[in-house]
């Protein structure tokens, strides 16, 4: 599962070195990654409507133009709706690519995808 | 912690089994319930109404033509107002279902580990020196 090999028939001190390390840095990543998720905004446009969302989802503001109402209550529900999604997927893919870089970065001896892993479990409870 | 007696390896295994197989079967049923979810959240005196998952995705959205009235900044705040009360009362239920869940995963029984393995050397030696075996 990891890039680094350890041969369990022979475990140094120095695997047990790295592996504290590895430990200590993934605990810093999971510190820092909270306060990062919380900046992320995603923006989505529709029409003339416009979304904006966080990284968990919830919509902060839906802004709509002059012009939004032009074609009815129906057609301003799907620009609304449309907007709304693209604002979301906006955030989880900004949010996506964040914890992959900085879990690269915080242990680069790691193979580890957390979005993969992530995705590997929730289909594990389907 | 305390250590199962060997005599017992095999019932404490099979407990453990057991109730890892309940905990996974109770986030499983939690999934389930939390994709059911359908949280309504309304504004501008009900004339605009939305519909959010359990994931806080936005389902429907319903507005009555007369909100069309409203000038378009106010007719934007009113259409976020539903859409975060929707969302609001979406992860409230869903995090009721998660706290139900966790409460159950948490009282599993700890694993075994190496100090498993040490305990029982020690114990072995202890009977060697005491001239047991």
């Amino acid at each position: 599962m990891f890039g680094y090999d350890i041969d369990p028939r022979n475990i140094r001190s120095q695997d047990l070195d790295l592996a504290t390390e590895q430990v200590d840095q993934a605990e810093a990543l999971l510190a820092g990654v909270e306060e990062s998720l919380s900046e992320i905004i995603g923006v989505g446009d529709s029409g003339h409507v416009r979304a904006t969302a966080t990284a968990e989802g919830r919509i902060l503001e839906v802004v709509l133009g002059q012009q939004a109402v032009k074609k009815g209550s129906e057609a301003l529900s799907e620009e609304i709706l449309a907007a709304v999604g693209r604002a979301q997927d906006d955030a989880r893919r900004q949010a996506e690519t964040m914890l992959r870089e900085e879990f690269q970065q915080a242990v680069p001896d790691v193979s580890l995808d957390p979005i993969a892993l992530q995705e590997q479990l929730s289909r594990f409870l389907d | 912690m305390s250590w199962p007696a060997p005599e017992q390896d095999r019932q404490y295994l099979e407990e453990v089994f057991q109730r890892t197989r309940e905990a996974i079967h109770d986030l499983r049923q939690a999934k389930h319930t939390i994709g059911e979810i359908e949280s309504t959240g309304e504004a501008a005196d009900g004339m605009i109404r939305a519909t959010a998952d359990g994931g806080g995705s936005i389902r429907k959205l319903k507005i009555n033509p007369r909100a069309l009235r409203l000038d378009t900044v106010a007719l934007g705040r009113e259409v976020t107002r539903a859409i975060q009360a929707a969302q609001e009362d979406s992860a409230r239920r869903a995090q009721e279902i998660l706290d139900g869940v966790t409460a159950r995963v948490g009282a599993l029984p700890e694993p075994l580990d190496e100090r498993l393995i040490e305990h029982r050397v020690e114990a072995v030696a202890r009977e060697l020196y005491s001239g047991g075996l």
